[in-house]
Order: C-alpha cells, then sequence, then structure tokens
C-alpha cells in the first residue's frame, strides 16, 4: 500500500509536518511505515515558456530551433520531441537547473548542437520526476494561468513524499484501504478537521434511499439484481452516457504514478483513483457491449467460463460469484471484469458497479484462479457495505470534474442484500483503563474514541455504551478489547508505567529434556567442542548418499530449496556438511549440536495427528577432526594403542556424556554382536547396522543399560573427496539415554576392607573384542566378590603369533563383610581362569 | 564369419574378460586391447572405410553403441575393484571399539556455546526467576495450534502474513511460537505463566536479513487483572537483562489476530528500528479455545525474536552467520 503525502493533503492540513515526523506519526499511532519515498522534483526554476517561432535545424534532421518567451526574457533550445508546434505552453528550465536522464538527476548546461546552442531545456513530464510519459514536451495549454514566465509550482503540487506500508500491517483494518481512510485517522489523531469530506450518505434507510434518489437522474432502463446466497451484500448500478474516452489530466497521472499504476484514460484512471481515494473498490462496464439491461450477482454455473480483462480464460466453479448479464459472467465478482464487456476507445455509454462482496468468497476465488488484485485484495478485508455508496458518489462527483459532457442517465439501481446490523459495545471506562494500567481519566478516554469517530452513551454507573462507525464496524471493532486497543495506540503505548505484577510465588516447573541439553552442552563446550546450530530442512539424496532411509522422512510441499524438500532425519549428514565446510580453513574441527530430528506419523487418526503431527527426537551429534595423524593420537592415548585416537577420544567423551546422566553402564558394542538388544522406536534402524557413512570396521552402536541409545564411527574414507582427514562423529538420542537415566537414590557405602589386586594377561585373537573376555570375566565370579575388571594394557608383537594380542586385566576382588582369605581368593582365581581357558583363550604367564 | 557374429562374439568374449579382470594393471590392459588405438574394436571401427556408404552408416552405429557399453561394463568393473581395495584397507584399520579407553580430552580449542544458547539461557534465567516456567512445544505443527486455536481461522486473510512451509501429509513447520501459548492453555490451570523457546520455519528466500529457519521465546502470562503495564514490565526488565542498560526503544500498534490490544516494541539496532517484539493481551477467543473462562481470566503474550535479539545483542550483520556452522564465527561465544 501506498500513501501520497499530497493526496491526503485533499482531505486534512499537514503542512506543517515534517516528512519524518509525518512518516513517524503513522507507525506509532496506526500501522508501521515500511519505507518512506521522497522523490525530488526538480520544480524550482521551472517556469511556463510558449513557443513564438520554430525552425528545422539546419545540419540534424530530426531537431528543431525552438524560440521561447518566458514572459520577459527569451531563450533558444534545441529539442527533438514530436509535439512542438507554434503557440504550445511547455516547461523551460535554465542552464544549472536539474532534470530527471532515467532515475538520476542530471545538471542542465549549455550544449551545442551541429553549430547551434541549446540555452536550457524544454522537458517531458519524465524529466520532471512526475509521472512515466515521456513522449513528448509537457502540454500546459489547457492550464488557464499557465502565461510565459509563470513559475510552474503554481501551477502543480510541489515534491510528494509516499509511504510504503506493507499490506500484512493493514490486514486487520479495511477502513484504511485508501488515502481518505488514512487522512480521516490522522484527523482523529492530530486533532484537525477534515478539509473534504466524500463520506456523505446515511445508514439510515430511508435517508440512505433519499440520498441516492439525488443521485441519479433520467430514465436508464439498467437494474441490477442479487440472488439469495450469492455472496454478494450490495450493489449499485448506474448508468452513465456522453463519456468521451481520452488522456487523463496531469494531476491524475501523476497521482496514479505515484501509486505504481499506470495510466490508460479518464474511465479507467477515474475507477482507480476512487479506489485508492475512498477505498470502494469499483467496476466501469462499456454498457454498449452487455446482453440485457438487468446485472445480477450470483454464485456461478459449473462449466461457465470467463475470460478476464488480462486475456486469461477460467473455468468457473459454483464457489465462484460472478456478475453476469443475459447470456453470462461479465465479471467474477470482486477480482476483475471481463474482456468483452471492457471499456475502449470508443465507448460512450457506461454501467458503473460499485459493490460489496463476501470476503471469503472473495479470498477463495482469488486464490483458486491465482488472480490478485487491487480489489480482491480489499474485498477480503471485510469493508463495508456502505463504501458502495461513497465510491459511487465520489465516482460521480469527479467524472464530472474530468469530462463535463458526461451525464447520469438513469436512477441508481440498489440492490441491499446484506444491511450490517449497526454494532453496540456495552463496557466500562474503567475496564478500558484496567486493561492498558494506564492513568487516564474518563473524559480524556471519551475525547480519545470520540475523535476516532465512535458515538459513545455514558448513561452514568461507570457503563458505556459505544457505537463504532460503520466504517470499522465490519469486522475490525466488536467487542470491549478492540477499544482497548484504540485508546491504547491514541494515547500511547509508551506512556503506559511499566507495572510489577504482584503475584503469587510458585515454583516453576522442570523439564529433564531441557535440563539434559543444557548440561551436555555444558559438558561438550567443556571437552572444546564448539556448538553449532544446523538446517531442520535437507536434500534426500545427501541423506541416502550416506546411507540413511528416507522411506519415513516428513516430507514438504512446498519446500524453500526445491532439492531440500525433506525434514533430517539424523543429524549426522548435517554435521558432516558443516565438518566439510570448515576443513578448508581448520586443522581441528571439534563440533556439535544438540537438535531434533523428524519422522513421519503414519496415524491416520486425525485426534493423534494434531497432538502430535510427527515424531521429534531430540538428538546430540558430535564430530572431530584433526590433520594429527591417528597413530600418534593413539600413542598419547595409550602406549598400548596402536591406532584409532580419535575413535577412542570420541568414545570417551560419549560415556562422559552418558554417565553424567544415567548410573546405567554404558559400552560399546559392535553391531555384528548387538543380538537382541534393540534401538529404541524413535532411533529407527540407523542404529542397529552399519550405515553406508561408517567406516566398516571402526563403528559400534552405544548401548545404554540394556538399549542402544546412540553410535559412534569414523566417517567411512573416501565416501567424500573433499574430506583427507579421518572424521569422528557420534550421535545418541538425549530421548534415549533419558529413558535409562535415575537419581541417585542410595549412596554406596565405601568399602571397608581393601580390595585384592589379581592381575591377568590373556591371549585371544587380534580381532576378538575385549568386551568378549571382559564378560567371561564378569560371568566368572559373584558380582559381590568381583568388584571390578580394569584394562591395563594390550599388546600385541613378539613372542605372540601375528593374529593374536595380549590383553591384561586387573582384576578388583573384594567382600563387604572382610577381607577374603588366601584360600577364598584362590578359589575365586581358579574360577576366573577356568572360564578364561573354557573360552580357549590363551594365558601368558607374567 | 559376418560382421554381425563377429560383433556378438566380441561382446561375450570382452564381457568375460571384464569380469575375470582381477586388478586394476589388469582391467588397464584389457581396455587398451580392445578399445586402444590399435584396440580389437578400433581396428573393427577403422575397417568400416572400405564399406558402402549405406553399410557404414547401420554397421557404424552398431559398432558405437557396443563401444558404449564396453566403456561402461570397464568403467563398472574399475568402481568395483576400486571399492574392494578400500574395503581391504579399511579391514586392514579394524581397532576394537570395545575397548575401555578413558582417553583424556586432547581436543586443542576451548570449545563455546552457540550464542542463541548463550542468549536463550540467560533469558530463560531470567525468567524462571520471575516464576515462568520453560516449556517446549513440536516444530513440526498441526494447523489448528499453529492458526485455528490462535484466532486464525482458514479463510483469515492473516494466514497470508505468515509464509507457511507445509508438509505433504497437511501438518505445516511452526511459524511461531505461539503455538505453544495454545498447547499450554489445553493442558495447564491459570494462573500460568510460561516461557518457550524454540525453532521456527517461514517461507523465505535466504539473505543477510531473511532466513526461513529462525528462533523465537513466547512468553504468556495468565492470572487476573492483568494489564498491558505489566507487559511492558516484563519486556523491560528482559531487555536490561539481556543487554545489561536501558535500550532505545519505541511501542506502536501491530495486529496479531492472538492478541488484543496487540502491538510490537522496535529497538533502535544500526540506525534503524527492528522489529524485536511483538506483544498484546491474549484474546479472549484464544483463551475460550483453550478452555479459560475469558471474563475470569486475563493475559497477556509476547513473542521475543530471538535471533533478533541474538543479533543486535552481539551486532551481528548476517543472520546467515547463525547456521553457517563456521568455527571461525563459533569460537567466538566462549
Amino acid at each position: 500500500m501506498r500513501i501520497s503525502r499530497n493526496w491526503l493533503g485533499d482531505f486534512v492540513d499537514l503542512r506543517d509536518l515534517s516528512p519524518e515526523a509525518f512518516s513517524e506519526l503513522v507507525t506509532t499511532k496506526i500501522a508501521e511505515v515500511d519505507e518512506l519515498v521522497a522523490t525530488e522534483i526538480p520544480l524550482a526554476n521551472a517556469v511556463v515558456a510558449e513557443i513564438v517561432n520554430l525552425a528545422p535545424h539546419p545540419d540534424r534532421p530530426n531537431l528543431a530551433v525552438v524560440t521561447l518567451t518566458l514572459g520577459g526574457a527569451g531563450a533558444t533550445v534545441i529539442s527533438g520531441a514530436p509535439n512542438l508546434r507554434l503557440g504550445l505552453r511547455t516547461v523551460y528550465l535554465a542552464p544549472g537547473s536539474t532534470v530527471y536522464h532515467g532515475s538520476a538527476l542530471v545538471p542542465v548546461a549549455v550544449r551545442e548542437f551541429g553549430g547551434i546552442m541549446s540555452n536550457g531545456v524544454i522537458v517531458s513530464e519524465a524529466e520532471l520526476g512526475l509521472t512515466a510519459d515521456h513522449s513528448g514536451v509537457m502540454e500546459l495549454n489547457g492550464y488557464k494561468d499557465a502565461t510565459p514566465g509563470t513559475p510552474i509550482t503554481r501551477l502543480i503540487d510541489g515534491p510528494d513524499q509516499v509511504l510504503v506500508i506493507d499490506n500484512k500491517s493493514l490486514t486487520h483494518r479495511p477502513d484504511l484501504w485508501s488515502h481518505f481512510g488514512f487522512a480521516r485517522e490522522l484527523a482523529a489523531i492530530l486533532e484537525r478537521p477534515l478539509r473534504l469530506n466524500p463520506d456523505r450518505f446515511s445508514d439510515d434507510a430511508e435517508e440512505g434511499a433519499e440520498l441516492l434518489r439525488k443521485l441519479g437522474s433520467g430514465s436508464g432502463s439498467f437494474t441490477v439484481a442479487v440472488a439469495t446466497g450469492s455472496g454478494c451484500r450490495r450493489f449499485l448500478g448506474l448508468e452513465i452516457r456522453g463519456v468521451s474516452i481520452k488522456p487523463s489530466p496531469l494531476w491524475l497521472r501523476r497521482r496514479l504514478f505515484a501509486m505504481e499504476i499506470g495510466s490508460k484514460n479518464t474511465i479507467v484512471d477515474l475507477s482507480n483513483y476512487v479506489m485508492l481515494d475512498v477505498g470502494q473498490p469499483n467496476h466501469t462496464y462499456d454498457a454498449d457491449k452487455l446482453k440485457g439491461n438487468v446485472l445480477t450477482a450470483r454464485k456461478a454455473r459449473a462449466g461457465e467460463r470467463f475470460v478476464g480483462l488480462d486475456g486469461v480464460e477460467r473455468g468457473l466453479e459454483e464457489a465462484d460469484v460472478v456478475i453476469a448479464d443475459a447470456e453470462g459472467p461479465v465479471a467474477l465478482a470482486g477480482i476483475i471484469g471481463g474482456a468483452d464487456s471492457a471499456i475502449s476507445e470508443q465507448t460512450s455509454h457506461l454501467l458503473l458497479e460499485s459493490a460489496n462482496f463476501d470476503p471469503v468468497a472473495v479470498r477463495r476465488s482469488s486464490k483458486r484462479h491465482q488472480t490478485r488484485t487491487d480489489a480482491s485484495n480489499r474485498f477480503e478485508k471485510t469493508p463495508s457495505p456502505y463504501g458502495a455508496v461513497v465510491g459511487l458518489q465520489r465516482f460521480v462527483q469527479l467524472l464530472r470534474e474530468l469530462d463535463p459532457g458526461a451525464v447520469v442517465a438513469g436512477p441508481v439501481s440498489d440492490a441491499f442484500a446484506e444491511m450490517p446490523t449497526p454494532v453496540v459495545i456495552d463496557t466500562s471506562c474503567q475496564y478500558i483503563r484496567a486493561r492498558l494500567g494506564a492513568d487516564l481519566d474518563d473524559a480524556a478516554l471519551l475525547k480519545l474514541l470520540r475523535g476516532l469517530g465512535f458515538m459513545v452513551h455514558a448513561p452514568g454507573n461507570d457503563h458505556i455504551a459505544v457505537t463504532v462507525p460503520y466504517y470499522r464496524a465490519s469486522k475490525d471493532v466488536t467487542e470491549p478489547q478492540d477499544l482497548v486497543e484504540e485508546v491504547g495506540r491514541i494515547y500511547g503505548y509508551e506512556r503506559i508505567p511499566e507495572t510489577v505484577p504482584l503475584i503469587a510465588s510458585r515454583v516453576t516447573g522442570r523439564d529433564a529434556l531441557r535440563e539434559t541439553e543444557h548440561r551436555f552442552r555444558d559438558l561438550l563446550a567443556g571437552c572444546g567442542f564448539s556448538e553449532s546450530y544446523g538446517y531442520s530442512t535437507t536434500s534426500p539424496e545427501w541423506e541416502e548418499q550416506l546411507g540413511f532411509s528416507t522411506a519415513t522422512a516428513v516430507r514438504l510441499e512446498n519446500p524453500v530449496v526445491t532439492e531440500e524438500n525433506v525434514l533430517r532425519s539424523s543429524l549426522i549428514p548435517g554435521m558432516v556438511a558443516t565438518v566439510a565446510h570448515n576443513a578448508r580453513h581448520e586443522r581441528e574441527i571439534a563440533l556439535f549440536e544438540v537438535g531434533r530430528v523428524y519422522k513421519a506419523n503414519p496415524s491416520n487418526d486425525p485426534a493423534a495427528r494434531r497432538a502430535m503431527p510427527c515424531h521429534e527426537d531430540r538428538r546430540v551429534v558430535l564430530a572431530f577432526m584433526t590433520d594429527k595423524p591417528d597413530e600418534q593420537l593413539a600413542r598419547e592415548l595409550s602406549p598400548s594403542l596402536k591406532s584409532g585416537g580419535g575413535f577412542y577420544m570420541m568414545t570417551s567423551v560419549v560415556r562422559r556424556l552418558a554417565r553424567a546422566v544415567s548410573p546405567a553402564a554404558v559400552s560399546f558394542v559392535p553391531f555384528n554382536a548387538l543380538g537382541g538388544r534393540k534401538a529404541r522406536s524413535v532411533l529407527g534402524e540407523n542404529y542397529v547396522s552399519a550405515q553406508r557413512w561408517m567406516h566398516p570396521f571402526r563403528s559400534t552402536a552405544v548401548v545404554l543399560g540394556s538399549e542402544v541409545v546412540g553410535v559412534v564411527a569414523e566417517l567411512r574414507p573416501g565416501l567424500l573427496t573433499d574430506l583427507h582427514d579421518r572424521v569422528v562423529l557420534a550421535e545418541l538420542s538425549l530421548t534415549a539415554v533419558l529413558g535409562n537415566s535415575g537419581l541417585l537414590e542410595q549412596f554406596a557405602q565405601l568399602p571397608k576392607y581393601p580390595d585384592s589386586l589379581f592381575e591377568l594377561s590373556v591371549v585371544m585373537k587380534e580381532r576378538e573384542p575385549y568386551i568378549n573376555l571382559q564378560q567371561t570375566l564378569e560371568g566368572a565370579v559373584d558380582r559381590e566378590r568381583l568388584r571390578r575388571v580394569e584394562l591395563v594394557a594390550v599388546y600385541q608383537g613378539r613372542p605372540l603369533a601375528e593374529d593374536e594380542k595380549s590383553v591384561s586385566v586387573r582384576l578388583h576382588f573384594g567382600s563387604d563383610q572382610g577381607t577374603l582369605s588366601g584360600a577364598e581368593l584362590k578359589s575365586l582365581q581358579e574360577r576366573v581362569m577356568g572360564a578364561v581357558a573354557a573360552k580357549s583363550y590363551g594365558i601368558r604367564s607374567r | 564369419m559376418t560382421q554381425a557374429n563377429a560383433v556378438s562374439t566380441l561382446e561375450q568374449r570382452a564381457g568375460a574378460l571384464i569380469d575375470a579382470a582381477s586388478d586394476l594393471k589388469a582391467l588397464d590392459d584389457l581396455r587398451v586391447s580392445l578399445l586402444g588405438k590399435k584396440g580389437e574394436l578400433t581396428l573393427l571401427l577403422k575397417s568400416l572405410k572400405d564399406l558402402s556408404a549405406d553399410e557404414r552408416r547401420t554397421r557404424g552405429a552398431e559398432l558405437n553403441a557396443l563401444k558404449d557399453r564396453l566403456e561402461t561394463a570397464l568403467q563398472n568393473r574399475k568402481r568395483a575393484l576400486e571399492d574392494a581395495a578400500i574395503s581391504s584397507r579399511l579391514e586392514s584399520e579394524w581397532i576394537d571399539v570395545t575397548l575401555p579407553v578413558e582417553a583424556p580430552v586432547f581436543t586443542t580449542g576451548t570449545g563455546s556455546l552457540h550464542p542463541l544458547t548463550k542468549v536463550q539461557r540467560e533469558l530463560e534465567r531470567v525468567f524462571t526467576g520471575l516464576g515462568f516456567t520453560v516449556v517446549d512445544g513440536p516444530e513440526v505443527e498441526a494447523d489448528y495450534y499453529n492458526f485455528e486455536a490462535l484466532n486464525i481461522p482458514a479463510t483469515h486473510p492473516a494466514r497470508d502474513m505468515q509464509d507457511t512451509i507445509w508438509t505433504v501429509d497437511g501438518s505445516l513447520l511452526r511459524t511461531h511460537t505461539s503455538c505453544i501459548q495454545a498447547r499450554s492453555l489445553e493442558i495447564m490451570k491459570p494462573p500460568i505463566r510460561i516461557v518457550a523457546p524454540g525453532r521456527c520455519f517461514r517461507y523465505e528466500r535466504l539473505d543477510a536479513s531473511h532466513e526461513h529457519t529462525f528462533y523465537q521465546m513466547e512468553g504468556m502470562m495468565v492470572d487476573r487483572d492483568v494489564t498491558v503495564g505489566h507487559l511492558i514490565y516484563f519486556m523491560r526488565t528482559l531487555l536490561r537483562e539481556i543487554f545489561g542498560a536501558e535500550q532505545k526503544i519505541r511501542l506502536r500498534p501491530g495486529y496479531f489476530p492472538f492478541v488484543e490490544p496487540g502491538f510490537e516494541l522496535d529497538i533502535w539496532f544500526k540506525d534503524r528500528w527492528l522489529e524485536l517484539l511483538p506483544c498484546g493481551l491474549v484474546h479472549p477467543r484464544v483463551l475460550e479455545f483453550g478452555g479459560i473462562d475469558s471474563n475470569e481470566w486475563s493475559g497477556f503474550a509476547f513473542g521475543l525474536g530471538l535471533s533478533r535479539l541474538v543479533m543486535s545483542r552481539y551486532k551481528i550483520d548476517d543472520i546467515r552467520h547463525l547456521q553457517g556452522g563456521d568455527l571461525r564465527f563459533l569460537q567466538q561465544f566462549r
């Protein structure tokens, strides 16, 4: 929506406001101004000039030597304009002035054209920035005060400022979709009179009819009608004859230009102008092209077709509202007129429609036909049906000024199908004050409301009955809290004192998931990881490339980026991309993200879908990459490790996270050894088998208690060509981790008796996982006695065979009852050795 | 032997040889012997010049098609051999993933929290201190909670204000955290004081100041006799806490169907007003949707622009940094 300050000036005096103050006033009281466009109009030195001599240029066939009188002085200019003629009055600018060249202002200089000096310029409207018209120099012969030498500022309005307001900010205010609407509001805020009030009508049925009777004249035969249930609330029609189709005057074209609307001819321009002036969309039909003499607003019939002014043919449905003549639709009601009955150069006989339609019907039709127009935009905001009268009156009034030959040729035909009931709100000054928390006395409060056009009856006892003016009553203001808003915004929210509420003291609720998220973040930042936030949307190709199934992914109907049309099913793919991005400029990367992943909810039960539109799982993902060799990292961790440094660091970090919230034991189990252990349903199949993105020999499930809660794996080398260093990744489900958490119920007694240690070196196949040995040892004796199994070292090399390793462990034996006796210890050791032998592990003597 | 027979025999023989090639070297030798300068197929192609124009055309097309098929087969075999090579290398990299190594952390970076996390936590601290409970809601929402229950029926023009991303099964990515108002009203009994930080989505092209993914923090208080003055107190308190000083702000009317009156708090940032806090008194219809008697209870709600607050707090000039994942950005927030 664009609002011209000069145009507002027709209605209310705003001359004393600076452009900035004007814009700020609109923003803080009415609606936010997005932009204040102040187009410079270089009129300061522009004067009327008359052509007194005209000669072709001796050398340049396209140019003429033009001699001008400027009243007293004269000037000679060279011009190539096509409309030069003796006696033409146009606009002259002397050297030193500026004119528009395209959208830039350039200085006017004395210029030579083939030996003849051009002393200044005569200009087109576009060169002054008035309109887009660059077809010739301006024509001022129509202005009666345009004598040579007269400053142009006496003939036309000076520079204008245009407020650009987002339509979204005006969604709720049907009354503000016009200059008059803004002027009415500004007049109330500034407490100034309206200079011109086109709003003359009566909502009293009889009086209103009388006004319309006066507006009509002649005995035309056109009538309008509204079919029952058609969605047309009011339809006014008026026949006009003797119209001449001609170009519009400068003032009108200029205002439309400021609104970014092109000019066509007087009638089309006037139709647009009236809508922008008083907010009422209207339509003019070439009456001679209409069939029959009745226009009816009705529902479309299935199969009917309609070609709009835009040349597009539309198939109509019964939900569409149309205006139809004897043969069929001539307009898609409230949206667009028809091509067949459009105004042409030859039109002299008009039928003017000023109507009001059901906003929902207009909105649906305009969406269905993908035709959004200035008219449909206004109708879908629910303007008042009384506005139809205002628009009709304004059209007739302005037509008489623009085209004195045009005559009203019939009575106004008025089909008023849905007369609105007046809105009266019962409330009290005290209610309004209490909602605002503002110290505003009754008199000041009522004055604010009355200034905005509300009629207030105050029968006493603090009770008030507020009648809403028709232009606010159609939708916008219907309840007491709407009046709170009216008072609040005009009084000024900034004047309301901040008030500390007196409220009951209560303990706030807790959320274990949120607390865990925060705990993990702190732990990970403490471990040197940096938190990043990734996007929820991703491309299925990317997920699939890494081996994730997108079969149950949530798919998007209208993704912002066409390829990224699913929601992520894991945090891994996004993190891999983030690592790849950072690998270009980092030697070490340690990143994590806490976020959600999504899985479609296949339920067809509407209640279930409403409660949970999809399955969301909270996850944490970690990534580590370094350009240090893996073997070096391993050695730094432990002399007995040959490789897997990054991997073991990641499992260590994951273990810390799990331990922070869960008392259950965390273990790392290769996917092929998971056995019956299942991942929670929120985790899905990505957690129970090795995926394409994983290094097949450096990947593991994270098991907490007996449940799979996550994965740790190296990114498969060679999978991404732009990553050269090893990347270790881990993903945990917070929900699953938390499902295995618990508070400490009771502390464990500190051991009263020292543990007896027993060290053992077991020889096993190189590729047999350590966890097998641990389970063997733990299964061999009572847990009451074997308190802990501790890994000491892993050794490979001579004298062991090439496919063997020796694992040294330290067993902590003990008892709460007393120090274990030698015999007891011996029996425990024997049972352990027996279990080891039973697994056919070797025992290496120490 | 006819030409046709020669082609089919060559294809069979070459196919078998390709499948049998056991390493990359053998495969490459095979490629040269078939398609190289003096390769079998190359020679066949050369011999075409002795044929008539018509024959040349048909034979040529056949031979070229065969050439394409052989090239594809060679390529596929090459990829399979390479994969096998990688797999055997990977196998040699086996480690015992079950080893209970307790590693000291050897990242050299300091570690950092995302600025959104930092500000969100700060806000959680402030509002928890003021007696608000921090709550959550789903990011993929039902139309009902994102629109209907917030007084935005299907035909309401205000739906255009929120350029919505829809899922194919008729849900949507929440366009604001206000859905959590509606969900909380359903399950909580007044008095209610909640804040709800979260991720929101709009159909918006990415540039320095627009993101399709952004963060808000919803706040709502429902009690007896809640006023605009109370709302202003909480908003100013939160700004004082985040910035540590009074900020230049302005309040202006704003329209949101779920509040009445509705207004916006703008903050002065980089020489212009930045929309930060749309807010207002909870619309009675929203309370009624949640089953709360609007004659007895009133409330306020606000939808703090968390991304914008973070940007103005740290003077971040490009919203894309927030989700860009660049460590040079992230590590600044220790």
